[in-house]
Parts: structure tokens; sequence; C-alpha cells
């Protein structure tokens, strides 16, 4: 077997960092440079700057492998998981080495790139992600039969991961509707059949915060980094398919 | 989630065109084309609304013949009837892409791209074809055989749309925006091509008036003044909530372009019950 | 002492939960459906609960349904006491396994997407280590929502508490445990949001930290699994048990170390080395592909070491592949399409096509801090620590032993987590509701001295070395000489920590402070996993001495291992309980110490 060093590709990259400092309520453009290897992600790009050049540069992450949902930044201005994005694919995709990473607007900045997350939850909070009421099991000790055909139909819904790059890429406002995760949380719950309690559902779901703020414009689907198809949902909902008030 | 649909040459070249304008190309690589389509339907939509005070400010001088007929006589100017033909662009887009929404929103229409193909397409046809009438002129029909066609062209898709979602939860505000949109998918289009069937129809004080006595084409304009200013004021009511924080600015502004629509509502009203 | 540090608040609530994951959480609910007027408060250190680490658990969850005609619950306590090499505890393995099913339908029950079969009930699939008849043939025990079945957990356990009214603090970090009369009374948080200091008396304390991962250089673990709980415990005094005992995962994707999941060796996945040989079936010649992971993940790092790996040139990393170009289109896309995305993803290439370069990576701690069967600490002396509580991942009554089953962690987690509960439903009520004082002084003394600390080193950098030397020297092969010097280059690394000043002195949400004290965590944890590592001179379960490569019987029992000064440690033992043998009921003899043989 050949120990040597088989040669690897390395870019130089920069990155634009928005930075933020709540101590001094002051908000700037930083750059770094730095080597990078073909399939290095941003989170480690990030680290490496922490590590090499600049330990004061905040940044959140968890996983690392886009099942969180925490690591959710604007690069060159697309919401995305930063510990998804390669460099090899960002330098292919945006035609560029020099990237621009920005917070998610979608809550106020903590520091940096660090984004309150809990205040971004409280929209999707409003929705119920839970069952309200459920069915209960024909007999004790039994699940409720769903079969996969029904369950086919809202399951990729239930694979959100809340990391709100959909919010961030919506045309519509954060201050009047609740977002395109929230609606999907929501949604999940509509079709579920153990869920026995729609009346308030629908009143969130329909109300003046809920699907009528959505203008289809499907940015919502183009950044979903779970491929989640966000607006057909949302469609769904507008059509009254997954549900009528009156039958 | 874009389904990969094959492209051919010419639209590859397009694609790469379009690829190279500034704001749009960014907004596509980071949100999608459907994003960027969402906006121009946007701007189209907020052109046309002030397109329509404007209209019926102008129609309302047909209570003073002479009034209309002066004004009216810009129009032969060669540039501002290549103006009135670029009128049909933001028109025609708007139409047709609303007509998408609604098949993707109610009839879960879900090949998306190939509706945005459809509605170039036949956005440039009827811009082409409504060019070629211009320039030709003298075309005549039967007004009312041309309303009626058209309003029944129309309605039935309300209809449709209608009994689609009129049982759903939605707010009925929303419920007739969708509604009255696909009403003037047809007829805002065919009233356009009408105007320009000849010079005259559209602009000549006595045939207009003439026309607007017949009782039919009266309940026609009617229906078309009080949908339009209905889906304007929605449309920059929604406009306005994706932009105003404050819940209460949001209920002035509410209130102010219901007014305003309503004032407007009462010109057009009135000039055709008038007339 | 630095002037800004001080306690701003205080909080008083019925239950306190130290860590929002999926344990942490069940436990919660569990209280709060008996007992809804009560006030608990539940921290994360993450963003938000949901970004836990049990959301990324993939697989699935062991559990073995009463209607099944061919399973039995026996089977399943056998497969799990066999896989921890004898060493887990019976009376756990026995009371989990045979709450599991209820389980499964409490979740069920409270809307998790599981998978369905075509008549609507649960589908079921095989693991590594699952037995018919005690290891005759491959037992479907599994149960899973597609492969994100942690994610399914999580949100189930999140959505009940939220449902319930219970109050989170996010992005907030335990930092000490406070003790009165030897009864834990809460603790101090660091709220790194607002960079304060608050201190939260409960009536009850439940840890649910989760794993330690980030000891180790390549880790399936999150960014958050720095072994907090660990070093809490050890910080008070308190014993840990069992740390030698740390899981490292056949099949870590080259690079991150991110896990590709047991399902892809349980859909036909097959483990091939550089001369595309399926070598395996020289190392378990019966369950092959689907043998317990230590085996596997020696079996890897033997090939490796034997020249059988191929070097990866953009992480300069020896590997070996997985195959599944075989499988079908609809397994691709039904079954791992999440799993395969995660080679397309970090790696460049398509699975359907190309082989994908695979190689052991940490995954797991089966030790922790020792509890009984009803998730009460206890200290070294195996008395229980009143008021507190240990659960999931960063707790240890023993179910996995030496070595976890596939599937039985997010299991052990909706047990304990409902058994917790119960004890302390049944101790709120029996005990007074009062609060007494308890002061903490000794983070706010830890804080300021990161604060003031002067140097040139780097924490990142501290914390590379930690993890590189880890894994080398305490990883999957460990000998006496290599653990030694471990212990004499922890000691090093954490006297260069001591000097490592911080860049910016502020303290809402430095990153870089946080990072400080994770990081001597990490060091606490690593210390104590070499020190149990050395002393424990054979091998056993995923514990692999090259030196002592034979399970020996002097050593049957547990660890347990207390520090109160870095490197200064106590050893204690506890004694392996063999209740279901020792009962003599039928099949009494399955639970002997037997070999284990795949
Ligand atoms: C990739 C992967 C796949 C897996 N797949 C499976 C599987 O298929 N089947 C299976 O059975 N098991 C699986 N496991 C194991 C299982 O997921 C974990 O053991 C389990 O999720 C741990 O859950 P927990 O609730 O104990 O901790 P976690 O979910 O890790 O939660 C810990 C919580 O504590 C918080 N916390 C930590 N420190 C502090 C502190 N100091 N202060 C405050 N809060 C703190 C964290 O923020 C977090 O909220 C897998 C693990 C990995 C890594
Ligand atoms: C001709 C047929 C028309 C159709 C099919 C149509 C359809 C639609 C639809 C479906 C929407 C909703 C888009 C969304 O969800 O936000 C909409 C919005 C809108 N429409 Fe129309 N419309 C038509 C004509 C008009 C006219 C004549 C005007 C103005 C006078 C107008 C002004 C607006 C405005 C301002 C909006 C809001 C745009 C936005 O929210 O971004 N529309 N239209
Ligand atoms: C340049 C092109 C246009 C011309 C020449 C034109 C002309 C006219 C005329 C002459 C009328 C009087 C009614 C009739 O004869 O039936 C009218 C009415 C009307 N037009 Fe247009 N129009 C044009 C474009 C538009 C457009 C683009 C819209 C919509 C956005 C529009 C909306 C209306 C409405 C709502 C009425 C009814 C007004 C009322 O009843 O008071 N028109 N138009
Ligand atoms: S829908 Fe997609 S983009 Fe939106 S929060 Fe969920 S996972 Fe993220
Ligand atoms: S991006 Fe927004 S506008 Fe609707 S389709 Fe998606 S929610
Ligand atoms: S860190 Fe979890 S999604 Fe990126």
């Amino acid at each position: 077997m050949s120990r040597e060093n088989p040669q690897t590709q390395v870019f130089m990259i920069n990155l634009k960092i928005r930075r933020f400092d709540p101590d001094e309520n002051r908000s700037w453009i930083q750059k770094y440079t730095l080597e990078a290897s073909r399939i290095m992600r941003f989170v480690d790009l990030l680290r490496k700057i922490n590590d090499e050049q600049d330990p004061t540069l905040a940044w959140v992450s968890s996983c690392e492998h886009g099942q969180c949902g925490t690591c959710s930044m604007k690069v060159n201005g697309k919401p995305l998981l930063a510990c998804e994005l390669l460099v090899e694919n960002a330098i292919y995709y945006f035609r560029t080495d020099t990237f621009y990473i920005e917070p998610l607007n979608v809550a106020p900045v903590i520091r940096d790139l660090i984004v309150d997350f809990t205040k971004a939850y409280d929209r999707v909070d409003q929705v119920k992600p839970y069952i309200i009421k459920p069915v209960l099991p024909r007999s004790e000790g039994d699940e409720f039969p769903i079969t996969p055909q029904e369950l086919e139909r809202y399951v990729n819904a239930t694979r959100c991961i809340n990391c709100f790059c959909c919010a961030a890429a919506c045309i519509s406002s954060h201050e009047t509707f609740l977002g395109p995760n929230a609606m999907l949380n929501s949604i999940v719950r509509v079709m579920d059949p153990r869920e026995q309690e729609k009346e308030q559902r629908l009143k969130i779901l329909y109300g003046y915060q809920g699907v009528c703020r959505c203008h289809s414009s499907r940015a919502c689907s183009f950044v979903c980094p779970k491929e989640i198809d966000v607006a057909h949902f949302i469609a769904l909902a507008k059509e009254g398919r997954i549900t009528k008030l009156k039958s | 989630m874009t389904s990969p649909v094959v492209k051919r040459p010419f639209e590859r070249l397009i694609l790469s065109a379009l690829e190279s304008l500034p704001v749009a190309a960014f907004y596509a690589k980071t949100r999608g084309w459907p994003f960027v389509i969402a906006w121009i339907h946007r701007l189209t939509g907020i052109f046309m609304v002030v397109y329509i005070w404007f209209h019926i400010l102008t129609l309302s001088s047909l209570a003073i013949p002479s009034e209309y007929d002066a004004k009216m006589k810009y129009f032969g100017f060669v540039f501002i009837s290549f103006l009135e033909w670029l009128l049909a662009v933001p028109v025609i887009f708007h139409a047709l892409n609303g007509g998408r929404l609604i098949l993707y929103e109610i009839f879960a229409t879900r090949n998306d791209e190939s509706m945005i193909r459809w509605v170039f397409g036949l956005a440039v046809t009827y811009v082409l074809l409504l060019g070629l009438l211009m320039i030709m002129g003298n075309q005549s029909v039967s007004p009312i055989f041309f309303w009626l066609t058209s309003l029944i062209f129309s309605v039935s898709p309300g209809y449709l749309v209608a009994s689609k979602i009129w049982n759903t939860a939605s707010s009925l505000a929303w419920k007739l925006q969708r509604i009255s949109g696909v009403f003037l998918l047809i007829i805002i289009p065919a009233h356009l091509l009408f105007m320009h069937l000849q010079p005259a129809i559209g602009h000549e004080s006595n045939v207009v008036i003439t026309r607007m006595q017949s009782k039919f084409i009266k309940f026609v304009d009617l229906t078309l003044v009080i949908a339009v200013l209905y889906h304007a004021g929605y449309g920059l009511m929604s406009i306005l909530k994706d932009y105003l924080k404050f819940r209460l600015l949001q209920n002035g502004l509410t209130i102010l372009i219901f007014l305003m629509m309503a004032v407007f509502g009462w010109i057009g009203i009135r000039l055709t019950l008038t007339l | 002492m630095n002037k800004r540090l001080r306690i701003d608040s205080t909080l008083e609530c019925d239950l306190l939960i130290i860590g929002s994951g999926g344990a942490g959480l069940r436990c919660a609910v569990e209280v709060l459906e008996s007992r809804p007027q009560s006030r608990i408060i539940a921290i994360t250190k993450g963003l938000h609960p949901q970004k836990s680490h049990t959301s990324t658990a993939q697989g699935g969850l062991a559990a073995v349904d009463p209607k099944d005609p061919a399973d039995k619950i026996i089977y399943h306590m056998f497969d799990t006491w066999k896989g921890s090499d004898c060493t887990a505890d019976q009376n756990v393995v026995r009371k989990i396994c045979q709450a599991a099913w209820e389980q499964i339908l409490w979740l069920e029950n409270r809307g998790m997407h599981f998978s369905r079969d075509q008549t609507g009930k649960l589908s079921k699939r095989t693991f590594g280590g699952h037995t018919l008849n005690f290891g005759e043939s491959s037992a479907y025990r599994a149960v899973f929502e597609a492969d994100r079945t942690g994610k399914g957990i999580m949100d189930t356990c999140w959505g009940e508490s939220l449902k319930r009214n219970i109050s989170f603090i996010n992005q907030a970090i335990a930092v000490e445990l406070l003790f009165k009369d030897d009864q834990c009374v809460g603790c101090i948080v660091f709220k790194q949001k607002e960079g304060e200091f608050i201190r939260i008396l409960s009536r009850a304390t439940v840890l649910a930290t989760g794993g330690s991962g980030q000891v180790y250089k390549v880790t399936t673990n999150c960014r958050q699994n720095t072994g907090d709980g660990l070093a809490l415990i050890l910080q008070a005094g308190l014993p840990v048990m069992d740390p030698e005992a740390v899981q490292f995962h056949p099949t870590g994707i080259v690079g991150p170390g991110i896990l590709a999941s047991e399902t892809l060796r349980s859909v036909g996945g097959i483990l091939r080395n550089k001369d595309m040989d399926a070598f395996m079936e020289h190392y378990a010649p019966k369950m092959k592909e689907l043998a317990p992971r230590d085996l596997v993940s020696r079996a890897i790092a033997s090939e490796i070491r034997n020249g059988k790996g191929i070097l990866n040139p953009d992480h300069n990393v020896e590997h070996i592949w997985i195959d599944l170009r075989h499988l079908s289109d609809a397994v691709h896309e039904k079954q791992i399409p999440e799993v395969t995305g995660f080679f397309r993803k970090y790696l460049n290439l398509d699975p359907k096509e190309e082989l994908c370069p695979v190689h052991p990576s940490n995954h797991y701690q089966m030790g922790g801090i020792p509890t009984n069967v009803f998730g009460e600490v206890q200290d070294s002396t195996q008395k229980t620590v009143f008021g507190l509580y240990a659960v999931g991942e960063c707790a240890s009554a023993s179910f996995h032993g030496f070595n976890r089953l596939g599937t039985n962690s997010i299991l052990e987690l909706i047990t304990m987590g409902k058994f917790a509960g119960d004890r302390i439903l049944a101790y709120l009520k029996d005990t007074p509701e009062k609060f007494p004082e308890a002061e903490g002084d000794i983070s706010v003394a830890r804080f300021s001295r990161y604060l003031e600390s002067r140097g040139g080193d780097n924490i990142g950098q501290i914390r590379d070395e930690m993890r590189t030397l880890m894994t080398e020297s305490v990883g999957i092969f460990r000998t006496d000489e290599g653990i030694s010097k471990a212990i004499d280059v922890l000691k090093i690394l954490r006297h260069r920590a001591d000097h490592t000043a911080l860049s910016a002195k502020s303290l809402r949400m430095n990153q870089e402070l946080v990072q400080h004290w994770e990081l001597d965590n990490l060091l606490a944890v690593s210390m104590v996993i070499a020190q149990a590592a050395l002393y424990r001179r054979e091998s056993r379960g995923a514990h692999f001495r090259e030196d002592f490569p034979e399970r020996k019987d002097e050593f049957n029992y547990h660890t347990l291992i207390s520090m109160e000064q870095f490197g200064t440690v106590e050893f204690g033992s506890r004694d392996i309980d063999m209740s279901i043998y020792n009962e003599g009921g039928q099949f009494y003899d399955k639970f002997d110490v037997i070999e284990r043989k795949y």
C-alpha cells in the first residue's frame, strides 16, 4: 500500500463574515483568508479560523452532519447548513472563492453568526408541534394502525429539522407569517390520523398568520437542506385537500 | 425542490442570459427562479394598481366627452401607442402567472417548471398578437358577442375555483382574492385585446359611450371594476403586511387602502351607471 | 476574584432537568403527566432542545412485541447480556427489556411517526446482535422511523413537554451541582446568551447531559458532547462507573466521522478491504457484517493495521470500503436514503455506483454516572444521593455493560427516563416543599480563573492534541505503555490549558470561555478513561488491551473511579448484578458468565 501522501487539491478561500458585538452594539464585516482542502465543510473552515486566526469569532453547530439544524447561516445570500457545504461544492455553485457569510435573519443576533433561536422557535411553538388530543388505539396495548400509503402522504413533512433556512428565504415576513417550517409542523398534525383536535389546529393554520401569508414563492422548497417540498404541503393546505371544514 | 427537466439548447441559451442579470440572477441562485417570479408578480401587481387608478380617473372624464377626447388624442402618437402595447407585458404576465399560482395552489399542478414555461410562452404569443392587431387596426366585432364570450370564459373558471375552495377553512377574504384573480384571468387580457381591435373602440368618447349604454356592457364593466379593485386592494394589503412590523400600522394602512379602493370604486361605478 | 462574576438570581422548581435530550425530557414528561402542576425547568447547552444529540440517532430501538410469534423478551435480555460481555446488570436488563414495548406504544400514542408495515402496524428490522433462540437466527426486533428514529423520539418528548408547559432555558450550561447535607438541591447555571450565572434550587435534579464523544478525534457525536455530566459528578467528589468502556462504531464516514448506520450492514452492505475481500467472514463466520460493533471495529482496525486499508487522499486517513452497489434501488431509496445521502454530501460520491470509504469512529460511552435501576445516583459506597438522578448516555445503570448493542441506547433513554420519572414522583410526594440554601462558589471561581489567566496557548489546539492523543493511545487498541504515556501528556495539557489567556473577556456568548470550561471537562473525562483503562488489565467488550487480550474473571465487576484533584484518582468497584442467573429460573444458565462468540 502506498503510504506517501497522495495529492489533493487545496484552495485559498476568502471568508467575509458579518460580525456583531453585543457589548458595544457594533456590527462589521471581517475578512479571513485561509487554506482549505477539497472536501472540508464550512464548519471546518470556521473552526480553523477559531483555532488558527481568531478565537473570538462566534458561531454554533451541533451534530455537524445536517441532522439538527443548528448551523444554519447565509453563504453568499443563500440560507444553508454550514456543516453540509463542502468547499469544492461551494466554489462550483457560487463560481467564486470569496464567500460572504452572515447570520440568518429570522431572529435577533446574539453575537456574530449566532441567532436567538429561542425567539425563532416561538413561532413554531404557536402551531402546537405535538398531538393535542390523540385518538386512543382500538385496544389497550395496541398501536394505532396507519398504512404506509397514508403515512406516505405526509411523511416528508415530518422530516423538518427546524433549521429555519426556509423562513430566512421566504418572501413573506416573520412578523406576520409564522413561517414555512411552522406551517409544516402544523400540517403534519392535521394530516396525522391520530390527531383528534382539528378545530384548534385549523384556526391556527388558516389564521391571519397562517398559510394565507404564503405567496407560493417556493423559496422554501428551493433552500430546504432536507429537500422537503415545503411549498407543496402549504399548497395542499390552501387547496383544502388535507382537510375540509365542512364535508 | 426543482424536478429535473431536460433543457433544450435554446432554453439553455435563455437561461444563461438570465443568469447574467444582476439582481435576478442573485436571487435565482439563492432562492430559486420561482422566488424571482414572485417578485415580478408583486411588482407588476403594484404597477397595475397605479395604472388602474390612473385609468379610472381618465375614464371618469367620459362624463364630459370633449375632455375625454382631448386626453385621448395623445394616444394617436406612435410612442404612446408603443407604451400602450408595452402595457400588455406586465398585464399579461401577472394574469398568466396568477393563473399558474392558482393552478399550483388549488389544482395541485406540481409540474411548476413547465407551467412557468407556458406562462412565458403564452405571454410572448399574446403580446406579439396584440402588437399585430394594433398595427392592422380595423377589426370589427360585436361587443355584445365579444363580452358575452369573455364573461362565460371568465365566470366558469371562477366558479370552478370557488367550488373547490369554498369549504376550506381559509379566510373569506383570501378566497375572494383567488376567485377574483381567476375571474380576471380571461377578462383582463380580453379587455386589452378588445380595446385594440380598432383604435376607436377605446379612444373615442362617442364610440365608448354608445357601447356603454348597453345594460349588458354596463354589467360587465361593473363586475370588472369591482373584481379588479377588490383584488388589487387585497393584494396591496397583503404586500404591506410583509413589510410592516406593527399591527396598528398594518390596520391603519389596511383601512386606508380600503378607503382608496372604495373611492375609486365609487368613481368607476357612478360613471358606468350614469353614462 | 473577578468582580463582574456573581450569581445574579435564584430560581426555584420541583424538578430540574440538566440536558434536554431524549432521556431528560422523557423523564420530565413522565412527571408532568401524573403531576401536571409540577414546576419543571429543563436546560440545554444547545440552541434548542430539538438540537440535542438524540435527534441524530438513526437506526432504531429494540423492543420485543408481545404479539410477535417468534421473538421473546428473554432473547432480548440474552442478547443484551451477551453483547455486554457479561458486564451488564441483570436486574436493569430485565427491567428495561420488559418495559420496552410499552414505551414504544407510549411514543406511538403521542405521535411518533414510526415506519409501518402493510397492515399499518409498526415495521421491524434486524440489527447487529439481535437473535432468536439465544443466538440461533436473526431477530426482527427494532422498530424505527425510517433512518431518523432518534429525531422521532426527540420531537415527541420535546413536543409533549412543550404541551405540558415545561420551562426551557436554552444555551445554558450547568456548571456546578449544589449539595446540602448530602442531598442534591440544584445547580449553578451559566446562561451563555446573557453571560449570567443563576442558581436553580430544585427538589429533584436529573442529569441527562449525554455522551462524551468529543474526547476522541474522530467521533460520531455532536459538538456538545463534552462529558459535562461526568465532569460535574467528579467535581462533586462522586464516582464515575466504567469510563473505560468506550464504543467505537465500525463505520464512520472518512473525514468528519459521521455515522454510517448499522442499517447499511443490516440491509446487506458488505465490508471490503483493499483487495476487495469481504473480510468479516474471517472474524465472525456466523454473524459476519452483523457481529457486534466492537468486533467489527477491531476487525476493520486490524485490516488497516495489516496493510489492507486504503489511504484517503483528502483526509489522509486509512479506511476500508463498504459496498452498497449491489443493493436494489428500492433499498437505496426507501431504507437508507439519509445515510447514503451522507456519502453523497460529504464525499461527493454515489453509493449506488461507487464504494464508500469508512473507518471506526468513536460512538458511545457505555459507562457513566453510576445509578441504580431507578436512575438514582449512587456514591462510591453505593448509597443513593438524595435528590439526584441520572439518565441517558451520561448515566450508567449498566444496561450496556462493556459493549452496547445497536438500538439499545435510545431504548434506555425512554425506559430509564420513565423509571426515574416515577421515582421522582414518589420523592416529590414524600418530601416537604422547601429549598435549602446552598451557595455554590466553585464555578464562579473557575470562570474567574479563565478570565484572568495569562499565556499564549490556544484552547482549540490543546483540545485537538488531547483528542489525537486519546484516539491513538486510549482508543480501539490499548497498551500499558501507551496509556501511561497518555496520562502524563494529559497532565501537561491540563497545565497548558491553565495558562491560556482568552482573546476576549466578554461574558455574553463568549464561546472561547465556554470552550475553556469544556476543555477542562474533557481533560477530566479523558483522565478517568485513561486511568480506568490502565487499571483494567484485561479485555472486555469495547475495552481491548493488546497486552491482555483475554477477558478475566477476576475483573468481573464495574470500575468506580473518582477524582477530586486532577490526576489523583481513587478506585472502587461495584458488583455485577446476576439476579437472573442467581434466581435460577428457566434459561438461567444462559445468563452465566459465558463466552462471547459470534
Ligand atoms: C450518529 C448516532 C447515531 C445513533 N444511533 C442510535 C441508534 O440507532 N439507536 C440507539 O439506540 N442509539 C443510537 N445512538 C446513541 C443515542 O443517540 C445516544 O446515546 C442518545 O441520544 C443520548 O441521549 P441523551 O438524552 O442521553 O443525551 P443527548 O441527546 O445527547 O442530550 C444531552 C443534552 O444535554 C445537554 N447538555 C450537555 N451538557 C450540558 C450542560 N453542561 N449543561 C446543560 N445542558 C447540557 C445537551 O445540550 C443536550 O440537550 C446514536 C448516536 C449517534 C452519535
Ligand atoms: C388578470 C388576472 C389576474 C390574475 C389571474 C391575478 C392573480 C393573482 C394572484 C393569484 C395573486 C396572489 C399572489 C400571492 O399569493 O400573493 C395576485 C396578487 C396580486 N394581484 Fe393579481 N391577478 C390578476 C390581475 C390583477 C390586477 C388587474 C391587479 C391590479 C390592478 C392585480 C394586483 C395584484 C396585487 C397587487 C397582488 C399582490 C401581489 C403580492 O402579494 O405579491 N392583479 N394576483
Ligand atoms: C391601454 C389599454 C386600455 C384601454 C384603451 C382601456 C380602455 C377602457 C375603456 C374605454 C373602458 C370603458 C368601458 C368599456 O368601454 O367597456 C375601460 C374600462 C375599464 N378598464 Fe380599461 N383599458 C385599457 C387597459 C386596461 C387595463 C390594463 C386594465 C386592468 C388592469 C383595465 C381595467 C379596466 C376596468 C376595471 C374598467 C371598468 C371601469 C369602470 O367600469 O368604471 N383596462 N377601459
Ligand atoms: S422545512 Fe426544511 S428548511 Fe425549513 S426548517 Fe424544516 S428542514 Fe429547515
Ligand atoms: S418561501 Fe414563503 S412564500 Fe410560501 S412557498 Fe415558501 S412559504
Ligand atoms: S450542525 Fe446540525 S445541522 Fe449543521
